[in-house]
């Protein structure tokens, strides 16, 4: 048995107290002139042993009371199916401790990272003379705090107490490998590696890369896992939140969808969820009335922003034992006005004809009496005289069934998506004359994220091409999912072009290229066929979406279909949020924010989450294309938002998503770790005993017994005032 | 009813002033002559007065001294006619031991006794009767020899007064030397703890009764021996050199009381047993409290 509390134990030493009152009563004597002695002496003669035995007794279980509660606050502990841990001889070891989100599950005294530390720490004390150790912190990156093993143990043990728990995920195998390394780099000796973490399955996700390391090493390096957890604990956790629907302009109902995941055995009965901006009180609610075991449920909420700017959304949940995902946070852009583009393919038609007809309606939904305070801005153009000097002014550009563009349109076309704005292309007749332009234009080729193959007619017997009518995998079409929603069946094609994707490498999503090349092509809608209806790419900073068909009803009944119109707000909504991913971090990852020369070498102030004022954070430094705002302090999960100076409106907001995965606290799979421990060459041994050279299994389980003290201390106190109660009736 | 001693004279039977014999001597006055000696017919008389004869009633005799036994026998009317020139003698013996300096209060059962002998003696010299004190311990120490004269009645207060307990006691030795000066019948008042050897003490006042002489026995304790109310620890050191002791007494309370308890009861057993008046006297009751009550009860038993 160990204690995790061992400077308590002096504690112990309080048990002189019940033996002090018992001496100092004693001195504390009267005296008295008595004459019938002779009577006394018979009674105290008859009563003396008696007496004794009860004073004794008393005193004893005064005496255990004290020592039962000493021991207790020195929290003892038993490691179950324990190995031997320390070594007799000096050790080069490296303590690698999981800061991952998952650590920071309490149990009410303390989190599993507490117990982690206190762990640590006994190794530490634990450890031969002349013994070194270096210190990682370990999630899904690794944080030398230590790198080389040092002897200086006060410093170690100071970094341990000052660790806290990070919200990121975690991954075990880079810690690993890097202690592998580093130990190796060392002279011969005694070399270990303790790994303590809660053996959460996430965290072993790497495990055949640790059981690599464990086999390559075996022999010269001794592996420990000790885990502070040893059963699976339930958690509720806000899993996801995105916006979706169309833009998010001030007045405007935005929609924003929460997932709820419950990792427990049982199902979570109504869970509420509450939606607020900018850290401000509630502004929407719901209640999910059950959740069933192990899965997730998705509601959407409701907002309005009266203001435009930068603003955040923070979902939350009630609190459990793992508090930080009990929220997740989501930045954007509202606008009071958004400006689109619309090139007809054939201008000079009759308004009704032109190609973009349909798609004025569709975005501009309102009576002819409201458009002008809509805010939602239509240009209608022909190709001949799109404004190419200022085409950043529009937030999207739709080509409606163009045949062809000129180089120099094409070419700021190029520009302005590279640069971030949205190109919405709809093919048609014009485009099948046009097709050579589209097929091999040096301009316009990179930007399609598919070749225009040719044109197919909807075959003579069934007469028409349908579109898928289930399996809405991409965020425009999601909500048809919901059969409440119908779905895209009914669109009839007479015609269409045959798209095939463009094939380009796959980069991370968090981080924008900024380079003029295609990346990240995905199919929005399919058709019945499984062929592409609509598909976008990434192009440099902005996105392009290809439309098979016509977006009038030349060649299909899109257009005129109910679903028309919340499909291309939805279409406008997602590409308008298309800096949405530069507007999230994971926690602990640098933030990166452009903003204009003239700000270079300004201070800028960061309101942290669940703070409410901004402190001073840095510097604007200089960028490759105007000033640069990087902040590294993202480690907590939430909403930041950034300021210039004394304004009271922040230039930019962020937030920091910590890792879903995380959140379930499921622990590794038995054979996985199993194997892990076979290369380690893993015996059964007990724990305290000094280990041999070969890795042991650690089962690390602290069985902590305080609780057993405090019951036995309970009980022999009210032992002890029934017993004193009976002995003071006079004899 | 006089007043007892706290309520007419609150200082007389403070310790102070009972070791003044003048203050003795007026405690002992106020406490008998608010029983109304002189209304009443003294509780001692009748019975040391000596039978001498026979006489037939005549009209006007009190009808108190027919003696029916006479009558019975003879049906004829006679009273008994006594030796009016005799006077009783009550011996009054003070237990003047060191057990009886312990008074948990102000008043110890020295001081206790003290007054209650000056109240006897001056209620048998004030009828007239002859009194005669004895202070004791394991011998008689002083001996203030009969008299009849009220006017000694200051020289026996002042000897009580005066008199410092300090020895040890041997009761009954006593009480068979007090027994061997008792001349004639009369009355023997015993104040004391009686805190020694009950065998002896038993034969010592079957002495005094075998000598004619009527018992009183006033045993007096403190309320602290009867009750035992001590808390924590103590340190009890003994009373003539009785060793010391030291204990919890709550542990043992209710055993020690049973012990007084039974003491008592073994006490009034053995006065009973030879004809005695057996009289707990509490220090703590005051004195006019129990020498009025024991007197009333004389009266009844008497009459």
């Amino acid at each position: 048995m160990s204690f995790l509390n061992p400077a308590v134990l002096f504690g112990v030493l309080l048990v002189g107290v019940p033996i002090a009152i018992h001496l100092l009563n004693k001195n504390r004597i009267q005296e008295i002139r008595w004459p019938m002695m002779k009577f006394l002496r018979n009674i105290v003669k008859r009563n003396e042993k008696k007496l004794r035995i009860e004073d004794l007794i008393l005193l004893i279980c005064r005496c255990l009371i004290v020592a039962l509660l000493a021991l207790a606050f020195a929290r003892p502990t038993l490691w179950f199916g324990g190995g031997t841990l320390i070594s007799a001889d000096p050790v080069a070891a490296v303590l690698l401790l999981d800061v991952s989100g998952s650590m920071g599950y309490g149990n009410g005294v303390e989190t599993r990272l507490d117990s982690a530390k206190k762990t640590a720490l006994e190794i530490l004390a634990n450890l031969a003379s002349g013994s070194s150790c270096a210190l990682y912190l370990v999630s899904d990156q690794v944080q030398p705090l230590i790198p080389r093993p040092t002897t200086d143990m006060s410093i170690l043990r100071k970094s341990i107490l000052n660790t806290q728990v990070s919200e990121r995920g975690s991954d075990l195998s880079e810690g690993v490998q890097q202690a592998a390394t580093l130990l190796k780099s060392l002279p011969d000796g005694e070399k270990e590696i303790f790994v303590i973490t809660d053996n959460q399955a996430e965290a072993w996700k790497g495990s055949r890369k640790i059981q690599k390391l464990v086999e390559d090493n075996s022999g010269q390096i001794a592996f420990k896992f000790i885990s502070v957890a040893d059963r699976v604990e339930p958690n509720l956790a806000v899993t996801q939140m995105e916006l979706e629907g169309g833009v998010a302009a001030v007045n405007t109902p935005l929609s924003c969808r929460v997932a709820v995941s419950n990792w427990s055995g049982q199902a979570a009965a109504n869970v509420r969820i509450t939606l607020s901006a900018d850290g401000d009180s509630p502004m929407n609610e719901t209640v999910i009335p059950s959740i069933p075991p192990n899965s997730s449920q998705t509601v959407i909420l409701e907002v309005k922003f009266r203001d435009p700017g930068y603003h955040s959304l923070t979902a939350t949940i009630p609190p459990d034992r793992l508090p930080y995902d009990n929220q997740r946070a989501v930045c954007l852009q509202v606008v009071d006005e958004s400006r689109v583009l619309i090139v007809d393919g054939t201008p000079t038609a009759d308004p009704v004809d032109r190609e973009g007809f349909f798609l004025a309606q569709a975005l501009q939904p309102v009576p002819k009496d409201k458009i002008a305070d809509y805010y939602l801005k239509l240009v209608r153009k022909g190709p001949e005289n799109i404004p190419l000097d200022n085409l950043g002014q529009f937030d999207s550009i739709i080509l409606a069934d163009v045949a062809q563009v000129n180089a120099a349109t094409t070419s700021a076309i190029s520009s302005y998506v590279s640069s971030g704005g949205s190109l919405m292309i709809f093919t048609g007749p014009n485009t099948e004359r046009g097709l050579n332009f589209w097929q091999k234009d040096s301009h316009m080729l990179p930007l399609l994220p598919a070749k225009l193959l040719g044109v197919v007619d909807a075959p003579t017997d069934k007469k028409y091409i349908t579109l898928q009518t289930k399996g809405y995998g991409h965020p425009v079409v999601s909500i048809w999912n919901d059969p409440q929603n119908g779905n895209f069946g009914e669109v009839k094609y007479a015609r269409h072009f045959s798209l095939e994707p463009v094939d380009v490498p796959t980069l991370p999503a968090n981080v924008p290229t900024g380079e003029a090349r295609l990346s990240r092509v995905q199919s929005i809608l399919d058709f019945s066929t499984g062929k592409p209806a609509v598909i976008e790419g990434t192009f440099g900073l902005g996105k392009v979406v290809l439309f098979a068909s016509t977006p009038n009803t030349s060649w299909n009944t899109f257009p005129i279909h109910p679903a028309f119109v919340p499909f291309m707000q939805r279409l406008l909504g997602y590409l308008s949020r298309r800096f949405g991913d530069a507007l999230i971090v994971s926690p602990g990852q640098t933030f990166i924010h452009t903003v204009p020369t003239e700000f270079i070498g300004q201070n800028f102030f960061v309101r942290r989450p669940e703070q409410k004022n901004s402190n001073l954070a840095g510097k604007i430094e200089e960028g490759t294309h105007g000033g640069v705002v990087r902040y590294r302090d993202t480690g907590a999960a939430g909403a930041y938002a950034l300021f210039m100076g004394e304004k009271k409106k922040p230039f930019i907001v962020f937030a920091s998503q910590p890792d879903p995965r995380e959140s379930d606290l499921s622990l590794v799979d038995s054979k996985e770790l199993d194997a892990v421990l076979a290369a380690a060459k893993v015996s059964e041994e007990k724990l305290g005993q000094v280990s041999g050279k070969t890795g042991h299994r650690l089962s690390g389980t602290p069985h902590e017994l305080w609780v057993y003290f405090i019951v036995l201390a309970f009980l022999l106190a009210i032992a002890e005032l029934v017993m004193a109660h009976r002995f003071s009736m006079p004899k | 009813m006089a007043k007892t001693e706290n309520e007419g004279s609150p200082g007389l039977l403070d310790p102070d002033a009972v070791s003044r014999g003048e203050a003795l001597g007026i405690l002992a006055r106020l406490v008998v002559e608010g029983y109304r000696v002189g209304e009443h017919r003294s509780p001692f008389q009748g019975f040391a007065i000596e039978f001498a004869q026979h006489r037939e009633y005549a009209m006007g005799d009190d009808p108190r001294h027919l003696d029916w036994k006479v009558i019975g026998r003879t049906d004829r009317y006679y009273i008994k006619q006594y030796r009016q020139d005799t006077n009783f003698v009550a011996h009054v013996i003070l237990d003047a031991s060191e057990s009886m300096d312990y008074g948990s209060g102000k008043i110890t059962k020295m001081h206790y006794g003290k007054a209650l002998a000056a109240c006897l003696s001056y209620l048998v010299l004030k009828q007239r009767d002859a009194s005669a004190v004895a202070l004791i311990d394991d011998e008689i120490r002083e001996y203030m020899p009969r008299t009849d004269n009220l006017g000694k009645i200051h020289h026996i207060m002042d000897r009580l007064a005066a008199y410092p307990p300090k020895q040890k006691t041997k009761l009954g030795q006593c009480l068979l030397d007090v027994a061997r000066m008792i001349k004639r019948k009369g009355i023997t008042i015993l104040i004391s703890d009686l805190l020694d050897d009950e065998e002896t003490l038993q034969q010592g006042i079957q002495r005094i009764r075998f000598a004619g002489s009527e018992v009183i026995v006033f045993h007096v304790m403190d309320p602290a021996e009867l009750t035992f109310p001590f808390r924590g620890t103590v340190k009890f050191i003994g009373l003539e050199e009785t060793g010391v002791l030291e204990t919890a007494p709550a542990d043992i309370a209710k055993s020690f009381r049973q012990e007084v308890e039974a003491f008592c009861g073994r006490v009034r057993e053995i006065c009973e047993r030879n004809g005695c008046h057996y009289v707990l006297a509490n220090t703590a009751t005051p004195l006019a409290e129990t020498l009025s009550g024991y007197l009333v009860f004389r009266k009844k038993s008497v009459a």
